[in-house]
């Protein structure tokens, strides 16, 4: 039992490696397989690198495009989640570049883009996820959706956002005060 | 709210708001494949490589940027007519139900001849899912797929949004128990909703069954590992669900009892078990009965103890027919009477033969042994012996083809502690405590003067065998459970001999010899 979480991960990376090649031979099963497996990830650290439910949908698109064409160069070395996310976090980085005019926004027109912004579930999950956006700092925010709906070791998303490992720890436990405080408040 | 329920609160409400945005890509990437490839053909005639590659990524861009927006007009035409769920139907016939967000038949598909046959005459599309459900079942009923013998319906729902799997499955589960119980039959409805469709779609592939179905063999195999997917992928629904109850498998929702009444029942199947064994029930202790799936038969699995024996039998539960006996001295009975007979039983050599074969293979009367263990197996289609005895603290281990009498395998090894009292005591005691494992001991040790070394070991293997020479011999040191000793294997012809030979004392502590 002990190892057994240790090799469903190696198992799904296999997994995900796989489609990669399948993609990279030009199948269409295996890209629709790719997306089911990692999308949820993919637009989680879009959302928290990009606090919009619409640019992290624009930027999905993009991402899903560019694995769908560089599948072929992508070498087998173990890591495709971090080969995705980088993709995905140096697409955001465009994004964020592009609109860079309106990054500077006070905390009420902040307010205003959220209610706005684009999101397809249900309410509550809406909620939820507009108050953790707000509410964690931008690290943070990475580091625990990374951590939560990417599955990703620490050591894994210190790599990835290039920190100290220390560092990455103590950001996520920053960064689950403020969620836990917001779940305890729901279900009152 | 601990650390694990927040996370995973964080992980469902981000999996419930990712977009689906797949068909839209694909379509993208499609029509952006047909025009980089004749735009980067007719270019490629002027310019060299490097430009090329600088283009067309600046082509591609454009063109994404282009299909960006198409995509984003299409959405939410999407997201009203596109399939939100999977509705599977399993009895035999097997038949999946694409099903809109406002739960109006897409697509019905009939996942093998028998769904052909109900689905034969049928058009479910655009109508509602309860109106569908209730025509399929119907005509499974008519057709004879679901009476009060075989009664169990599986429904496995998948779709992004987990709880609404979870609320359409129950619905479903609901209306299929009306309609079963408005035409007069008891059905057993199982439901579950489908997580990792991805990993079971390609074992659905792979054994020809629905998705469905491959999910709950799934759940089945996880909570009896004794069990593979391989073993259960022939059986019946109804007998997964028997299976499923016996095994206590969680995961999936019941409504209604899943049909016994084509089984023989355990109090029969006890009775046979008992008679079989020759043994009053009233005098057996520890007596344990449950039902099991093995070789594509539903099966009783019986234990009980009587007169210092373990038996144990497998009956089938349809026919109540012994498909497998096996009564072993009781470890934990300090009487050691001798494994009695039992009744013959239906395959051309009898018990006693098979008896009378192991012993005249070692040229041993019976009243020299002690029998261990005697075991009648119906396994793959084939019927066994398994006869183990001990004689001067050698334990023999015969297999024994039930219809031709032949010796399929066999296998002695000395009763342990043996080796104990054999060598000086230095050594004893050195081996006793040595557990480090084979490196340091064949690093160190193999050229130590207290072994016999690899070419003794190999003659004592071949004096045994009978053989001067072999086509094939291999000689290793080993540590086994502290003991130093030569594994030797060799072949001739085609028999495979396995030997194992105490380095120091060079007894022979196990010999095998198999046929290919």
């Amino acid at each position: 039992m002990l190892f057994s979480g240790n090799e469903n991960e190696q198992e799904r990376k296999r997994e995900i490696e796989k489609l990669i090649a399948g993609i990279a031979s030009g199948d269409q099963s295996a890209f629709e397989a790719l997306y089911r497996e990692t999308s949820s990830s993919v637009y989680g650290f879009a959302l928290s690198l990009l606090k919009s439910g619409h640019d992290a949908e624009d930027v999905m698109q993009e991402v899903y495009l560019a694995v769908y064409h560089k599948a072929g160069q992508y070498s087998a070395q173990g890591k495709p989640m971090a080969w995705i996310l980088t993709i995905t976090k140096n697409l955001c980085l465009m994004k964020l570049r592009s609109t860079k005019g309106k990054e500077t926004v006070s905390p009420e027109e902040l307010e205003e883009t959220l209610r706005h912004e684009g999101f397809s579930g249900m309410k509550e999950d809406e909620i939820f996820l507009k108050g953790a956006m707000s509410a964690l700092g931008e690290e943070e925010r990475q580091i625990v959706i990374l951590h939560a709906v990417a599955g990703m070791r620490h050591r894994e998303i210190a790599g990835l956002l290039k920190m100290p490992l220390a560092t990455e720890l103590s950001k996520y436990r920053r960064g689950l005060a403020p969620l836990h405080k917001i779940l305890a408040e729901e279900s009152r | 709210m601990n650390e694990q329920e927040i996370l995973s609160r964080l992980k469902k409400s981000i999996e419930r708001n990712t977009p689906d945005l797949v068909d839209s890509i694909l379509a993208k990437c499609e029509k952006e494949n047909r025009s980089v490839i004749e735009m980067s053909e007719t270019r490629e005639i002027r310019e060299t490589g490097q430009k090329t590659k600088k283009k067309r990524g600046k082509l591609i861009g454009g063109l994404a940027a282009a299909c960006l927006l198409l995509a984003v007009g299409i959405t939410g035409y999407q997201q009203l007519f596109s399939v939100a769920s999977v509705v599977g139907i399993d009895v035999n016939p097997s038949i999946e139900l694409s099903v809109s967000k406002n739960l109006k038949v897409r697509n019905a598909e009939a996942l093998n001849s028998d769904a052909e046959t109900i689905l034969s005459d049928m058009d479910l599309k655009g109508v509602d899912l309860d109106v569908a459900v209730n025509a399929i079942v119907g005509s499974m009923v008519k057709n004879g797929y679901v009476d009060e013998v075989k009664n169990s319906v599986l429904v496995s729902v998948e779709g992004k949004d987990s709880a609404r799997n979870a609320s359409i499955q129950e619905q479903v589960s609901s209306e299929i128990d009306a309609i079963l119980k408005g035409l007069n039959v008891s059905g057993a409805v199982i439901g579950q909703t489908i997580i990792n469709e991805k990993e079971l779609q390609k074992k659905a592939d792979e054994y020809g069954i629905s998705v469905g179905k491959a999910a709950l063999i799934q759940k089945i195999v996880n909570t009896d590992v004794s069990k593979t997917f391989d073993s259960l992928a022939g059986a019946s629904i109804n007998e997964l669900n028997l299976l499923a109850e016996a095994k206590e498998t969680t995961g999936v929702e019941k409504v209604g009892n899943v049909s016994k009444s084509g089984y023989i029942g355990e109090e029969r199947a006890l009775e046979i078990a008992f008679a079989d064994a020759g043994v009053d029930q009233s005098k057996a202790s520890r007596t344990r009965i449950h039902l099991d799936y093995d070789d594509g038969l539903v099966v009783y699995e019986i234990e009980f103890v009587s007169g210092g024996v373990e038996y144990e039998y497998e009956i089938a539960a349809a026919d109540g027919r012994v498909l497998e006996r096996k009564r072993e001295k009781d470890d934990d009975v300090a009487a050691s009477s001798a494994v009695s007979s039992g009744n013959g039983n239906s395959s051309a050599i009898s018990e006693e033969r098979a008896k009378e074969i192991a012993l005249d293979h070692q040229g041993l009367s019976a009243s020299q042994v002690e029998f261990t263990k005697i075991k009648y197996d119906y396994d793959d289609g084939r019927a066994q012996y398994d006869i183990d005895f001990i004689y001067d603290n050698v334990e023999y281990e015969y297999e024994i083809d039930a219809e031709t009498g032949k010796i399929t395998d066999y296998d002695r090894e000395r009763v342990d502690d043996g080796w104990f009292f054999s060598g000086d005591q230095n050594n004893g005691a050195g081996r006793n405590n040595d557990t480090d494992g084979k490196n340091t001991a064949s690093g160190t040790q193999q050229g130590n003067s207290a072994y016999i070394g690899e070419e003794r070991a190999q003659q004592i293997a071949f004096a045994d065998a009978g053989i001067t020479s072999a086509d094939f011999a291999e000689v290793e040191f080993d540590y086994d459970d502290g003991i130093a000793e030569y594994s030797v294997e060799f072949r001739i012809g085609n028999l495979e001999y396995e030997y194992e030979i105490d380095a120091v004392t060079g007894a022979i502590l196990k010999s095998e010899a198999e046929r290919d």
